[in-house]
């Protein structure tokens, strides 16, 4: 018995921190009927001082169009390493789309905010489309987009 | 005496003339021998026009190069598409890994190991 319960002690002390340590976030885009062809977002993450932290997200599988993404490509030079992994389709017109991903609790109430740069073939790159602080208190809050995107929410 | 001049100055002015007239069609006839043994000149001329519109071409390629550069200029996605994609295959460094083929980064966002899933309509 005392073995069971010592078992279980070490098991709980090794998981609770992970557990602590992330969060399921799930982030949903709502495309605008904007009309054109499907656009790609580079979803990021800037810290308190405004420096890149790093990429969530990039919706469209082609690098070339990569420095569409103006804001985006600037903080990272076009680093395509940087989404490797965390890359998929672009997003139609009207469209939505809807990432649950395991995020660092650290990146909420800490100055963190979420970036999403838009861009669409023969149309106007839309550089910081959307712009949310990640707080708790942030989640569920629809932001609305500026050309391409209807709204951007994030929940836990 | 005079006259006995006269007639022997025209007499060689017409000798000279007409040996002169004779050894130009002498020599003209050389070259209609010659060009028996050349090529039809047909198929010589149809060779000259198409050098000569290969040259066209070429200038209206180039003409058109230059102003699709300028074009591009003022697009950058019809031109640099092209070019990124030589860049991306001189640079061997293509697209980015798509979801699920490869881990997530570590830029300390996501927990190590888990990939994010992903919907879209």
């Amino acid at each position: 018995m005392k073995s069971l319960i010592a078992a279980l002690a070490l098991s709980t002390a090794l998981v609770a921190p992970g557990l602590a340590l992330a969060r399921p976030v799930t982030l949903t885009v709502n495309m605008a009927q904007y009309g054109g062809p499907g656009a790609y977002l580079a979803i990021y993450v800037t810290d308190a001082s405004g420096a890149y932290a790093g990429s969530l997200w990039m919706a469209g599988g082609k690098s070339k169009y990569y420095k569409h993404l103006t804001d985006w490509a600037q903080f990272t030079g076009g680093d395509v390493a940087q989404v490797d992994g965390i890359t998929g389709a672009s997003v139609g017109s009207g469209r939505s789309l809807e990432l649950t991903m395991d995020l660092a609790d650290a990146l909420f109430d800490a100055g963190y905010t979420l970036h999403i740069d838009a861009a669409a073939e023969d149309m106007r790159d839309s550089p910081n489309e959307v712009a949310v602080p990640l707080t708790a208190a942030g989640a569920g809050v629809p932001a609305p987009g500026r050309r391409y995107i209807a709204d951007f929410t994030y929940g836990f | 005496m005079k006259l006995a001049f006269a007639l022997l100055l025209m007499s060689t002015t017409l000798g000279a003339g007409s040996a002169a007239f004779a050894a130009g069609q002498g020599l003209s006839l050389f070259p209609d021998a010659s060009l028996a043994s050349r090529p039809a000149p047909d198929a010589a001329l149809t060779l000259i026009d198409d050098d000569g519109a290969e040259g066209d071409d070429k200038g209206e390629g180039g003409w058109f190069w230059s102003l699709s550069g300028g074009d591009a200029a003022e697009d950058d996605d019809d031109c640099d598409e092209g070019d990124d994609d030589d860049d991306s295959a001189a640079r061997g460094t293509g697209n980015a890994a798509k979801a699920g083929t490869a881990p997530p980064p570590q830029n300390g966002l996501f927990t190590n190991g888990t990939a994010p899933v992903v919907k879209s309509n």
